[in-house]
């Protein structure tokens, strides 16, 4: 992992997230310019797995390496998934959806960067 | 309001969402559990692999349309409930005996305690969208 986009690819989230919620408590809908952030964080997360997924076959062993490798595959499959469960109420609710899905990635991306750089067997 | 409402819109899709996490999270968790280390402790384990199918069941049935998959998500709900309450306890009182977190592991510490409102919310919006007329 790249410590820089990893701890790039949180804070987007996180401020995402933010966004979403506050627009979920005005009851706003999900503005197109929100819809493109989390697409743009869901190209950063599988740029990133692959980046890993690279150093991981280049010799990097992470502690608790099926524990990282299950991280690595789902956070890919996150906010696709969100996306796809939001819109179909791109209301009030749809953004509340974005917002525990982007949570959700932030937090699985720190807990990468724990087991990433404590070096196992 | 005779007629019992959707579980899976509204607020329920958001719920949904929050179950779907943590579907994923125990699932995760409980298959390299089991698969990695098994024999260190396979009864925290195992319910450690119970718990990853009672969120996985609650979502389903929560994102599903009908009487059955509120029938289940009622029962699913309810177990889970009791499964938090009871493996929370466990882990409190006998740490030893769970060696490593499992979602449930002190009441969901590890998760923000959110594995213990959860199923609060979750009984709470299945009532909140019954719509039988109660009286």
């Amino acid at each position: 992992m790249i410590d820089g986009l990893a701890n790039t690819i949180s804070a987007a989230a996180l401020v995402v997230a933010a966004v979403t919620a506050v627009l979920a408590y005005l009851q706003r809908r999900t503005p197109g310019v929100v819809t493109v952030a989390v697409l743009a964080v869901a190209a950063a997360v599988v740029v990133q797995a692959v980046i890993a997924l690279v150093q991981l076959i280049a010799g990097h062993h992470p502690q608790e390496i099926a524990t990282f490798i299950g991280y690595l595959l789902f956070s890919m499959l996150v906010l696709p998934a969100t996306l796809a469960w939001a819109k179909a109420e791109p209301g009030r609710w749809g953004n509340g959806v974005l917002a525990v899905g982007c949570l959700t990635v932030a937090v699985m991306i720190v807990r990468m960067g724990q087991l990433w750089d404590v070096v196992g067997g | 309001m005779a007629e019992p409402r959707p579980t899976r819109t509204g607020f329920g899709r958001v719920l949904v969402a929050v179950y779907a996490t943590f579907a994923l999270a125990a699932t995760a968790r409980a298959a390299v559990q089991l698969l990695t280390q098994y024999s260190e402790a396979p009864l925290a384990y195992l319910l450690s692999a119970v718990s990853a199918v009672i969120y996985v069941v609650a979502t389903g049935a929560l994102a599903g349309r009908g009487p059955r998959p509120r029938a289940v998500a009622l029962a699913a709900v309810s177990f889970e409930l009791i499964g938090v309450l009871v493996i929370g306890t466990l882990s409190v009182l006998d740490p030893a005996a769970f060696p490593d977190q499992t979602v449930w592991s002190g009441y969901g510490q590890g998760y923000v305690y959110i594995p213990l409102v959860l199923p609060f919310v979750g009984l709470y919006w299945l009532y909140r969208t019954a719509g039988r007329v109660r009286g």
